[in-house]
């Protein structure tokens, strides 16, 4: 860690990196943690790999799309179920 | 067609529909069987359908057919024996793979040669209750406030569930790759 004095140690800021990634900080929050991270090069470097690994996930995970029929059998159904749900 | 369900279609068709990709990609990790996602997906779809006029205009739509799709998961096509389970997300909570890659590959170069399906069956092994809560946040998009309306727990848990889920992939992962060859175990 550098001379500048982070509000938060490599601890604090490392049980929050995750929420960082998902957006889920409070602006004052997510400021302190971005400033460990511009004087710690060692956190940035597991935040950095941490964000990786979450974009890796996402972009498998997201892969698999709807079978192609899937959403005509839906929508070929939707009149006849929409009308049974409204009586 | 009456012009109120002719509206009707519309709106859902236009608000709804755009996200069957996404309740098909989950209803496939809860059910684990492609034939039992496409049956829960369409059921989600159409229970949404017929209940349109209780979806709140300008909430997250996807959230609300997520919720849809877990209740009906749950009540009508969950088996006795739960799938996943295969990995102890407990023995991971703390650590993540950076400390053992961060010699040779820093930047985890080595998940990008693993194949879509050895991460779906990963994902796959983690216990129920953390699956979902990884599948809603990294597939689904959804926020921890969202999440936690989902599956009916505090947001603490939510955050908790969904950390220990994402280190017990990586380690998961991480000894797949080994074990294929993509990057060497570190020996510290």
């Amino acid at each position: 860690m550098n001379s500048k004095r982070p509000t938060l140690d490599c601890q604090e800021a490392a049980r929050r990196f995750h929420e960082l990634l998902d957006n889920e900080l409070t602006p004052d929050v997510e400021a302190a943690v971005r400033q460990h991270l511009e004087d710690c090069a060692d956190c940035m470097a597991v935040f950095e790999f941490e964000e990786a690994f979450k974009r890796f996930v996402a972009l498998r995970a997201r892969s698999t799309e709807a079978p192609a029929d899937l959403k005509q059998r839906i929508l070929g159904q939707l009149d006849i179920s929409g009308a049974a749900h409204d009586e | 067609m009456d012009p109120g369900a002719d509206e009707k279609r519309r709106a859902f068709e236009k608000e709804a529909v755009p996200h069957l990709d996404t309740v098909y990609r989950v209803a496939l990790r809860l059910a684990g069987d492609q034939t039992q996602a496409e049956d829960l997906a369409q059921d989600t779809m159409l229970k949404a359908y017929g209940a349109w006029h209780q979806y709140q205009r300008g909430t997250n739509v996807r959230a609300w057919l997520l919720t849809i799709l877990r209740h009906t998961f749950i009540n009508q096509y969950r088996r006795d024996k739960q799938r996943g389970n295969t990995v102890d997300v407990t023995e991971y909570e703390k650590f993540t793979v950076f400390h053992e890659v961060q010699e040779v590959d820093p930047e985890g170069r080595f998940f990008d040669q693993i194949v879509d399906e050895e991460v779906l069956r990963a994902i796959d092994s983690l216990p129920e209750e953390f699956r979902e809560c990884l599948v809603l946040s990294d597939m689904a998009d959804l926020s921890y406030a969202e999440i936690a309306k989902v599956v009916n727990v505090p947001v603490g848990t939510v955050k908790s569930r969904l950390f220990r889920a994402r280190q017990a992939l990586q380690r998961e992962l991480y000894e797949y790759a080994v074990e294929a060859g993509y990057i060497k175990r570190s020996v510290r």
